[in-house]
């Protein structure tokens, strides 16, 4: 499996901005798709980080909401910047990402209201002390 | 260029044909229909909401039975969202056939848990019709959707029975990883959507066919990997292959027991179906080895040849050391998606499309045959559990064989087909599937899974020794058989049997019949 | 009729398993009607196993009572049936040890009784179907499927370490067979179907599976491995006999009758009818080998034997024992000696089976089989100790009896064998095996039968009653008359079993399944 995200890797490194400082601020004020994908990834990358690290269910669902969100930038910057006038295909990704903001509002709702009918049954919100199912 | 393309959006016509989503249409709208009942009806006429669904079900089945045999119109709709092959039908029927025995398994049950029934049933239907949508999505959003509806529903059922603290902690546990592999799943087609902008100067596309046409000239190979991988990661949760399949055990023990059974029957076969077309149509088998699709293809099927031998070993050795029957089931779950991984991997390595019609109907047809027998062992697992699911150990089993026979035989033939004894339908599914495999040329791979498949015999017939051989110490009370209860057994057994001697028309239903239509529309 | 002949032998059992279950629920049940039920359909399927013999004037040269019907279209499998030379004796033992073991129960299964019926008809009807299918998958499915039932009867009805020997059996077997199963399924990868004579004739007309693996052997071998492995555990060969002394023990009786009599002949009729057919060019280059495990199996059987203190357990290792001469017989590929060998299942069977229903009336009786509770039975119940002696002769081969013939028959094939260079020291060791078990079954029948009634509870023991002596009767009949009259049973298995050995001789020359009559001068006439 690492051998499929090794190119992507790669991709994002040759993308980062190189020496020179002209080019750090040209690429501020007329950014390119690359910055888009790079905070996309980190946002990705430390939602990941969240779900895996933090014992606080909230933190947890917080972690998960910053993928989701990194997904967005995603679709929104690739549907941006590579779209084609003829083809109506090209809003596409802003669609996708209004029904992901639907989506992830929902899961939203669903997962309070269960952390809630935890909570009335024993008052804990740590992950570590729910162990009556053995992981 | 906003003017251009609002007026190229007014040219396109619409596509809209709601007959192709009729079944789906069928189950969304017999939802709200329980959704209503409940809501207004009295308390004493709630049990109505079960033969509703019912009703709904049997409907949808109808249709998509329709569908099947007399289909003469356009075979996509909505831009090609919505797609009409034998693979989304067979798929169909699994979700509504599990869908409707879990409706008889729970009508007496949710009565008897003081649960409110139109709120169950009415979240089974929804989340039935997001396991169709998942199989006739021909579009990366609808795919998606139809995950998150199924998922958003099953998770509200996993933690059904509210005051129990071990369903809260299964729904927990199923609503954290259900929702962190749907955000990977999500970030992959992301990913995928950009990569599949074309260096001619096409827009990207979530469209399954569309990505299959334009690996090769892809504006950004390396992210089309990346996506690929996510993908596969998110969809590996949900079908719980091994690595990512360690939710399995701990949600499948606290869910309430119907509840369960639906969850290693229906959403894991809904699983595979989008999983199958993404990966088996989206990134297709292609003869020449060193193009970016060749090399996308290789990637992922090699990773899917050591998920399947992973998830096969796993799933057996960890079954062999559970003393819960359902953790057992969990892990034997677990397993079975290995198996028919191992179909999975035969329709993704061959370009032919008379074997990869045969590959993926014997991946369709295991699921079926899994679906059938599982749901039969859960039905009697339920009744013994009890009220309140406290019966679930190896203990509570012992002895019962000759006070109950009736559940204990029935019990002990699902085992013996979940281990894939000849006659039953377990072994009808395994010898589709590895052939299909053998077919393929992965001989080491059936080896494999021949050996895992000794291994399962120890932890499948435990059950049926504790049952038959040992002698009840406590005393036992043989538990009321409801009426609905009575018809899932006799529908499975039945159907154990008939998938397991006669399977010649369910197989010919689920493979394409005229090879030349499937193909990658 | 005549096509559909075996499926109704099949089908009749299952049919009967259905009555048993449609008159558990009738109001006026009684569970003494179950065994006359039972035993009503066993009877029935021997009447019409009887009908096969109809075909006798063809020789059974050629298989008989064919039905070919497609099953699954998708894997082309075929609901094939025949019976030939090799599997009608064993079909006709089937169905006759069946319901003398349905008698042998009558009184002594005494809880649970529906759903041992139910489980001795679903097995008589597999194990018809193992003997009778010419599809692979078929026969595959038959094979597992004998193994259920057996499962339950040794695990509910048997002794104290009931679980650990039915779990044993299922493991070890289970685990062979699915060998086989993987074999089948490569089988079918190069022909594309599971029809045995299909496949056979694809072999014979040059479309080898070393033709098709162009000339690499290696596959053949492995092939050959996974059917034999499965064999070789039913068999069971030494070293993969443990699970038989634990199976057959702790099994009811019944259940060992069966167990003895037509569950290890599983093994060595598929040893005979699918290795050395199908893989005919390894069987040659292994036979050596297995004919040292043969022989080892055989004297290692009966040594173990001698020391046991408990009789079935005895006669459980005069199964090793026996076993192993049909298949050394088997693996001379002479014609006497795999006659012999076929015989020599035939007379397993009888006198095997006669021993462990004796060993259950006595132990119905007594509640112990420990030999040295035992002696004097003659003075308290001669009638049983006339039976007792008379079965165990045979075991050991008396002239006259049936058990002479076939290891006759077996010593004089390993003599005159070619397939390994010193026969003559594989005949001498098989011939220990013959003294051997004279010594163990002898010396058994002298501390249980003869010398004086040491234990008192022995004197008051009642003889054999008429339903005990009329299950013992056609045993004792065949015992007879196999041994003076064997020549319409080898008549009628001749040409079949020329058949394989032309195969597994002559693979180039085919051997087509329309064979002259030959020369019983053994392997090469000029000899």
């Amino acid at each position: 499996m690492l051998n499929l995200f090794f190119p992507a890797l790669v991709f994002i490194w040759q993308q980062a901005p190189g020496g020179r400082m002209s080019d750090v601020s040209n690429s501020i004020t007329h950014p390119d798709i690359s910055k888009f994908l790079v905070i996309g990834a980190l946002l990705f990358i430390i939602g990941v980080a969240g779900v895996l690290t933090r014992r606080n269910i909230i933190v947890i669902f917080m972690s998960i909401e910053l993928i989701l969100n990194a997904a967005n930038i995603n679709f929104i910057a690739f549907s941006r910047y590579l779209q084609d006038t003829g083809n109506a295909n090209a809003v596409a990704g802003q669609v996708f990402t209004v029904f992901i903001i639907v989506v992830a509002a929902a899961e939203a709702a669903i997962g309070l209201g269960i952390v809630i009918a935890l909570y009335r049954n024993k008052e804990t919100i740590w992950v570590d002390e729910i162990d009556l199912l053995k992981w | 260029m906003n003017l251009s393309l609002a007026l190229q959006i007014q040219n396109v016509s619409p596509d809209v044909n709601l007959l192709l989503i009729l079944p789906e249409l069928i189950v969304c709208t017999a939802g709200v229909i329980v959704m209503m009942v409940d809501a207004f009806a009295r308390p004493r006429q709630r049990w109505m909401t079960g033969g509703l669904a019912l009703v709904g079900l049997v409907a949808a089945m109808a249709a998509s039975f329709w569908m099947w045999s007399g289909w003469a119109g356009p075979r996509e709709a909505f831009h090609g969202m919505i797609v009409l092959d034998e693979l989304r039908l067979g798929f169909t029927f699994i979700a509504l056939l599990v869908s409707a025995l879990t409706v008889l398994v729970s009508m007496v049950w949710v009565e008897g848990e003081n649960l409110p029934a139109g709120e169950f049933h009415s979240l089974l239907l929804f989340a039935t019709s997001g396991m169709m949508l998942m199989a006739s999505g021909g579009d990366l959003v609808i795919i998606f959707l139809g995950l998150e509806i199924l998922s958003i529903a099953t998770y509200v059922m996993a933690g059904f029975r509210r005051t129990d603290l071990r369903s809260n902690e299964s729904s927990l546990k199923y609503f954290i990883l259900g929702s962190f592999s749907s955000a990977f799943l999500l970030y992959g087609i992301a990913l995928v959507y950009g990569a599949t902008a074309t260096r001619t100067g096409l827009a990207g596309t979530t469209n399954i066919a569309e990505i299959a046409n334009r690996l090769d000239v892809s504006l950004y190979p390396p992210l089309l990997f990346a996506g690929a991988a996510m993908m596969l990661v998110g969809f590996g949760f949900k079908i719980a292959t091994a690595p990512f399949h360690v939710w399995t055990p701990d949600v499948y023990e606290g869910a309430p027991t119907p509840v369960t059974a639906f969850m290693a029957a229906g959403p894991k076969a809904a699983g595979f179906a989008s999983f199958l077309r993404v990966f088996v149509f989206g990134f297709p088998f292609v003869a020449t080895v060193a193009s970016v699709q060749g090399q996308i293809h290789a990637a992922w099927l090699g990773a899917l040849v050591v998920l399947a031998i992973i998830t096969m070993t796993i799933g057996n050795v960890g079954a062999i050391v559970q003393n819960n029957v359902k953790r057992m089931l969990a892990y034997s779950s677990i397993a079975h998606a290995g198996y028919a991984l191992v179909g999975f991997v035969a329709a993704g390595a061959t370009g032919d499309p008379v074997f990869k019609s045969e590959a993926l109907s014997s991946v369709a047809f295991y699921m079926l045959t899994y679906a059938v027998m599982n749901l039969g062992a859960f039905a009697v697992v339920t009744l013994i559990a009890r009220s309140g699911d406290r019966r679930t150990d190896f203990e509570d089993y012992n002895g019962i064989g000759f006070q109950s026979p009736g559940l204990a035989f029935t019990l002990s033939l699902f085992m013996l087909s979940l281990l894939g004894l000849p006659l039953t339908a377990g072994f009808m599914g395994k010898i589709m599937v590895f052939r299909a495999a053998l077919n393929a040329g992965y001989y080491s791979l059936v080896v494999i899974a021949v050996l895992n498949t000794a291994i399962s015999a120890y932890y499948y017939l435990r059950l049926i020794i504790v049952m038959f051989f040992r002698e009840r110490t406590t005393s036992w009370s043989a538990p009321r058989v409801p009426a609905s209860v009575i018809v899932v057994l006799i529908i499975t057994v039945l159907g154990v049997f008939y998938l397991g001697l006669f399977p010649n028309r369910v197989l010919d239903a689920f493979k394409t019949r005229p090879p030349a239509v499937m193909a990658t529309r | 009729m005549q096509q559909y002949l075996l499926t109704i032998l099949i089908l009749t059992p299952v049919a009967g398993m259905l009555a048993l279950v449609g008159h558990s629920f009738a109001p006026y049940k009684r569970e003494t009607h179950y065994r006359w039920i039972t035993l009503g359909f066993s009877v029935i399927t021997f009447a019409v196993s009887l009908l096969l013999l109809q075909a006798a004037h063809t020789n059974f040269s050629s298989f008989q009572f064919e039905q070919n019907v497609s099953w699954i279209n998708a894997i082309s499998a075929r609901y094939h049936l025949g019976v030939d030379g090799l599997s009608l004796w064993l079909v006709l033992l089937t169905t006759l040890l069946v319901p003398i073991s349905i008698l042998s129960s009558w009184t002594s299964i005494d809880k649970r009784e529906l759903s041992f019926y139910a489980f001795m008809l679903i097995l008589e009807s597999a194990m018809i179907g193992v003997f009778v299918s010419l599809d692979l998958l078929i026969f595959y499915l038959f094979f597992e499927a004998s193994l259920v039932p057996m499962f339950f009867l040794i695990g509910i009805w048997g002794g104290e370490r009931r679980i650990y020997a039915a779990v044993k059996f299922f493991i070890y077997t289970a685990v062979g067979s699915l060998l086989m199963l993987a074999g089948i399924i490569v089988l079918y990868v190069f022909y594309q179907t599971f029809d045995y004579t299909v496949i056979l004739g694809a072999m014979r007309s040059g479309q080898t599976i070393s033709a098709l693996t162009k000339g690499n052997q290696t596959l053949e071998f492995w092939l050959f491995l996974a059917f034999a492995f499965a064999f070789f555990i039913k068999v069971p060969l030494w070293p993969f006999h443990t699970w038989l002394p634990d199976a057959h023990t702790e099994a009811p009786t019944a259940g060992s009758v069966i167990l003895a009599g037509i569950l290890l002949k599983m093994g060595t009729y598929g040893l005979m009818r699918f290795n050395l057919t199908l893989f005919p060019s390894i069987s040659r280059i292994m036979a050596p080998y297995i004919i040292i495990l043969a022989i080892i199996g055989i004297i290692y059987g009966a040594l173990v034997a001698m020391v046991q203190p408990d009789v079935k357990r005895l006669v459980a290792y005069s199964s090793v024992s026996h076993m192993g001469f049909v298949v050394l017989g088997m693996f001379s590929f002479t014609e006497w000696g795999m006659q012999g060998s076929l015989y020599q299942m035939l007379n397993h069977g009888v006198s095997t089976g006669a021993l462990f229903l004796i060993v259950g009336m006595i132990y119905e009786r007594r509640h112990t089989r420990e030999i040295s509770e035992f002696g004097g039975l003659s003075m308290s119940m001669p009638v049983f100790s006339t039976f007792f002696v008379i079965a165990s002769l045979s075991s050991i081969g008396l002239p006259f009896l049936n058990g002479f013939i076939g290891e006759f028959l077996i010593m004089l094939g390993t003599w005159m064998t070619e397939i390994i260079r010193y026969a003559w020291i594989a005949t001498m060791l098989a011939g220990t095996g013959v003294i051997l078990s004279a010594v163990y079954l002898l010396w058994m029948l002298q501390r249980v039968v003869f010398g004086p009634l040491k234990n008192e509870k022995n004197a008051r023991l009642t003889d054999l009653n008429y339903r005990e002596i009329g299950l013992l009767i056609p045993l004792l009949i065949l015992m007879l008359l196999m041994g003076v009259y064997p020549r319409p049973f080898l008549d009628l298995s001749r040409a079949s079993v020329e058949t394989v050995r032309s195969r597994v001789l002559h693979t180039e020359s085919g051997g087509s399944y329309t064979v002259e009559r030959l020369n019983p001068q053994g392997v090469s006439p000029n000899r």
